[in-house]
């Protein structure tokens, strides 16, 4: 358990630590600039807060390769018996380097019976997608899946 | 414009856990694109979802524009009484759009008496009144 939490720190600081040398770098460009790690970072800690992250108990189902970002299938589910006093609360879905580092947030409870949600998502570029499960006991859950796109969404021109 | 999809089961018996799934056509415009001329195309995306069972919120969703076009969504939820599931999309430029799906919930077990004695559901008192299912022991 300890070893797990350290893992998570350390990731954690490692995004925040590249996040500061992107952001030394100035980035001159007429698009917007692409969500950073450090946007996800900040995204996650926008929903978590201060509290730790566990890894597992979440599963993330999305295709590791897929042709065309534009609509990717995408299931997140966890563990959970789903009762009253051990349900989860909501489950949040980031991205790496979409413009935006949110992709949907998904409120649940114990009458869902299943903590289970599919959609289908955008990806402007080959990267890590993040899922995150809040607890009724307060506690973050997370999966993470890399993804290969060759057809990436968002920066063709409208016509 | 009707535009929504939704699947509900139609029968299910109390304590199942059922899926829904709701689709509806909106294009998600991101904001980010650019057309041919370089203008940017403004943000149009629906960025709220609820599903209400008989009144009261089962399953809520904010979307970003990361979500595809037409957005689709699969959940579950506990059948939990016979009434109605009712949908509402929100978005960007006063979008609103809205769907609704009735399910018939039975007593759980057909094949065996509901222990239940108050149980007036239609199921149960039709297999009251007439012949009776065996009760397995």
């Amino acid at each position: 358990m300890r070893q797990k939490l350290k893992t998570t720190r350390r990731t954690f600081l490692h995004l925040a630590g590249g996040a500061t040398l992107a952001g030394a770098i100035p980035i001159v460009t007429v698009r917007p600039a692409n969500a950073t790690p450090a946007m996800l970072a900040a995204a996650i800690r926008n929903v978590v807060g201060e509290a730790p992250i566990h890894t597992g108990k979440v599963k993330l189902d999305i295709p590791p390769l897929v042709e065309n970002g534009n609509t990717v299938p995408m299931t997140v589910s966890v563990e959970s018996p789903m009762t009253a006093d051990d349900h989860v609360k909501s489950i949040h879905v980031f991205n790496e380097k979409n413009p935006q580092p949110n992709i949907g947030n998904f409120y649940i409870g114990p009458w869902a019976g299943r903590a289970q949600v599919s959609t289908r998502i955008r990806l402007a570029d080959s990267q890590k997608v993040v899922a995150i499960a809040h607890l009724s006991d307060g506690s973050f859950w997370s999966a993470s899946a890399d993804v290969v796109v060759t057809l990436a969404a968002c920066t063709e021109e409208a016509s | 414009m009707a535009s929504a999809l939704i699947n509900v089961p139609k029968k299910a018996k109390r304590g199942d856990v059922i899926e829904i799934k709701a689709l509806t056509s909106h294009i998600m415009e991101t904001g980010y694109r650019r057309t041919a001329a370089g203008d940017l195309v403004p943000r149009d995306i629906i960025t709220s979802f609820a599903c209400r069972y008989n009144g009261r919120e089962v399953f809520r969703a904010d979307f970003f524009p990361a979500i595809a076009a037409n957005p689709y969504l699969s959940f579950f939820t506990v059948a939990q009484e016979s009434g109605k599931f009712e949908f509402e999309w929100i978005g960007d430029k006063g979008f609103a759009e809205t769907a609704s799906a009735s399910i018939t919930v039975e007593c759980a077990g057909r094949t065996f008496a509901c222990r239940r004695p108050t149980c007036r559901r239609p199921a149960c008192r039709r297999r009251d009144s007439g012949k009776r299912a065996p009760l397995r022991l």
